[in-house]
């Protein structure tokens, strides 16, 4: 094996033949990040340079995500609440105030300010329109996004974590066991597909995923997807991966 | 101006049922605003800051309640605008309208493979532009993949196909019409019966040829695995091939192998052939309108039609040919069909729903009559102008990308080419009308009930000016397909149908028409 990086392996009990790795294992790459899930018999070449393992396979990946695929999944979003909201004041409205706690939550999770994290993640509880609010989503995506690009471990997201964790009483039910699920790692399979497809530096695998996504409720998908948007540019520098499958 | 409010409690509907009812109660007249949110704290504050609620309006809601908001200008309005509301909410979901369940059909692959554990391939059939998607996720579960879909891009080509290669599982496609496997027929192809041959087609009606006849002869097939039509282009460099060829030759089971293509770029042909070469199991190659000397080496054996290929393959399985031609009765039967031909009728008019067929018929018909304009010409300069008007010798695909916007393929839909039928009996040129009958899964379910009627009209309106046309054809299929091939060439020969046992053979007959009305002796 050469050089270490950084991996997190994860996913339940399985072994590689050829590289001895077990899901659990720590192990180390050459500037790249190994993500295995517990999916398929396949082995690996641990030495291949610049190269990563997802669900098992072996990809050509690099650390970051194409500013161009984020653009593009945020606009289609975009595009998707707006028709959805139609011309209503109050869903405008809720839209607006949205967006502008994202992006502080981003700016605040990003520079560890984990009292203004805290703040901004609790205003999204509840807000906006939908059986699981708008902010509930979006604060779902963005917990989702902060991990993709190695973030998510700081005392901030830890926070962020806390908030979600405990929404009950500031939103519906079902949207405080969403989020209660997120913060613990849990997301849907669209969203995680998404997520996994642009870890993985492959922007064609998260295609089909962000269609599926965005077909989910009326703003549900579109709003989690504007939270992964903002959580994956709010990345830090990578110092840990993890994606629960 | 008033605002009212409405709390609806214990009523759970969706998000778009509720942002529908936003959206369609704002609508109404004399409603300036109207809000249907959860009754959180933030969408309180929410209505606060809009003015639906007064800043020290206490609301007896919960976050599991749902708060209706209408402002109105007269607040008679108000009252019309909560009952379109609540009507909007009590509507029963259409797909809860039934007393029973809706079984769910799985909506991804994880899905799909939670339903049926023990799935090894998943068939990928969604716009090109997703398909690459879907197939990599199949890849990254350990499952090989088909990809129907085409209009996918070389380089998500190129990327399905390195992830595939570099886990040991197979990605057949993109545009892979045709393949079967364990038995199974996938996409459009036919049902043959098991047997030793594996054949690895970049044509979908090219391996639905070879295979057909291979059952017409009493052998059978392991499995035939499709490429896709991109397959040996330079670009792609014939990757799935490659890795059939190695999967075919690793099968216990396969004895002879079958490799069906258009000519491949020369170095693609090259490596296809040395490693067909190197195989153990011999190999029949069709590379269709390839020089069969560029292809013979040891343990490779070139066929120049679909249909040699199916011979040569049966006779390397069984230590038997199949039953040639009966040479005889197609010379006479062409000779009686030239006969009745007037003097103005020379051309050949070939309207094929099976690309490859077209390719290969061109490809005979030019080596014995010259000339054969195409849209799947055997020489680029034959290429046809306009593929909807016929010129001389003619033979179009009418299955080309051109034909099928907006409709189904023909080997579905025969609109076009029961028009087409009735057009080419206008033209007094025109001596033969060769077709192709496809059957099988995919294929319509009775290809030649659609095609007789057009074939009667068309025979007795040339009739009425004093011509008789000659219709010559080829059913492609197996007794075990659907349609049945003995049925189905039972209602052609009825018609009057001149029949080929393959494309190949049929186009030899129509040749042998015109060639025999133009005074030269049938080859």
């Amino acid at each position: 094996m050469t050089a270490a990086s950084m991996a997190l392996v994860l996913g339940a009990g399985f072994e590689f033949a050829s590289s001895g790795l077990c899901v659990g294992d720590h192990v180390s790459f050459d500037g790249a990040v190994l993500l295995v899930a517990a999916d398929g018999p396949h082995s690996i070449a641990a030495d291949a340079p610049g190269a990563a393992c997802y669900d098992g396979l072996l990809c050509r990946v690099g650390l970051g995500v194409d500013p161009s695929t984020l653009s593009s999944i945020e606009g289609a979003a975009r595009i998707r609440r707006e028709a959805m909201c139609g011309r209503s004041a109050l869903n405008s409205a809720a839209s607006a105030k949205c967006d502008a706690l994202l992006g502080e939550l981003a700016r605040s999770t990003a520079r560890g300010e984990t009292s203004a994290a805290e703040q901004a993640a609790r205003a999204l509880l509840g807000l906006g329109p939908g059986l699981t609010p708008s902010g509930d989503d979006a604060l779902c995506g963005f917990m989702l996004g902060r991990r993709v690009n190695g973030g998510g471990d700081g005392l901030a997201d830890r926070a962020v974590k806390s908030v979600a964790f405990e929404a009950a009483g500031f939103t519906s039910d079902v949207s405080a066991v969403q989020l209660a699920l997120a913060a613990k790692g849990r997301f849907g399979e669209a969203l995680l597909g998404v997520a996994t497809g642009l870890h993985a530096g492959i922007s064609l695998l998260a295609r089909a995923d962000v269609v599926r996504c965005l077909d989910e409720g009326a703003t549900s998908g579109a709003d989690a997807l504007l939270g992964l948007v903002a959580g994956v540019r709010a990345g830090a520098q990578p110092t840990r991966l993890g994606l629960d499958t | 101006m008033a605002v009212e409010k409405r709390v609806v409690s214990g009523l759970y509907r969706d998000s778009v049922t509720l942002m529908q009812c936003a959206s369609r109660v704002e609508a109404l007249p004399g409603v300036e605003k109207a809000g249907a949110m959860m009754a959180t704290p933030a969408n309180l504050d929410l209505a606060r800051d809009a003015g639906l609620l007064q800043a020290s309006e206490s609301v007896e809601a919960g976050p599991n309640d749902l708060l209706l908001l209408v402002q109105t200008i007269d607040a008679a309005d108000a009252d019309a605008a909560f009952q379109e509301a609540e009507r909007i909410l009590t509507e029963v979901p259409k797909a809860a309208a039934g007393d029973e369940r809706a079984e769910v059909a799985p909506r991804s692959i994880r899905m799909g493979l939670a339903a049926k554990p023990d799935a090894s391939l998943v068939l990928v059939s969604t716009p090109g532009e997703y398909a690459a998607s879907e197939a990599i996720k199949a890849l990254h579960l350990g499952m090989d993949a088909m990809v129907f879909s085409d209009n996918v891009s070389v380089a998500d080509e190129i990327e399905m196909k390195r992830l595939a290669h570099d886990a040991g599982l197979l990605l057949m496609g993109p545009d892979c019409g045709t393949a079967i496997i364990g038995g199974v027929p996938l996409g459009f192809a036919n049902v043959v019966r098991r047997g030793d041959i594996g054949v690895i087609g970049a044509s979908g009606t090219g391996t639905q040829q070879v295979t057909a006849l291979i059952d017409r002869w009493g052998a059978g097939v392991t499995h035939a695995i499709g490429t896709g039509s991109h397959d040996l282009s330079a670009d792609v460099g014939a990757v799935t091939m490659l890795d059939a060829l190695s999967a075919l030759e690793a099968d216990s089971e396969t004895k002879v192998l079958v490799l069906v293509s258009k000519p491949p770029s020369p170095e693609v042909a090259e490596r296809v052939l040395a490693a067909a070469s190197a195989a153990r199991t011999p190999s029949v190659v069709c590379f269709l309108g390839a020089d069969p000397a560029s292809i013979e080496r040891p343990g490779v054996t070139a066929a120049e039609t679909l249909e040699d290929a199916a011979a040569l393959a049966v006779e390397l399985s069984t230590g038997e040919a199949p039953p040639g031609a009966a040479d005889a009765a197609d010379a006479a039967a062409a000779k009686a069909a030239a006969d009745a031909l007037a003097p103005s009728q020379r051309f050949i008019r070939g309207l094929y729903s099976g690309g490859t067929f077209g390719y290969e018929a061109a490809l005979l018909l030019s080596a014995r009559l010259g000339a054969v304009h195409s849209n799947t010409p055997a020489r680029p300069e034959d290429a046809i102008a306009d593929v909807w008007k016929s010129v001389g010798h003619t033979v179009i695909d009418l299955g080309d990308d051109v034909f099928t916007r907006g409709r189904p393929h023909p080997m579905i839909d025969f609109r076009l080419r029961v028009d087409r039928i009735a057009e080419e009996a206008q033209d007094p040129e025109v001596a033969v009308v060769l077709l192709d009958c496809v059957l099988g899964y995919g294929a319509h379910e009775d290809p030649a009930g659609q095609l007789v009627p057009a074939i009667v009209a068309a025979r007795q309106s040339a009739e009425a000016d004093g011509r008789r046309i000659a219709f010559v054809a080829s059913v492609c299929g197996t007794e075990g397909d659907p349609q049945g091939l003995a049925g189905q060439e039972r209602a052609l020969r009825d018609a009057g149908v001149l029949l080929g046992r393959s494309n190949a053979h049929a186009a030899r007959i129509a040749a042998d028409i015109v060639a025999s009305h133009e005074g030269s002796e049938p080859q």
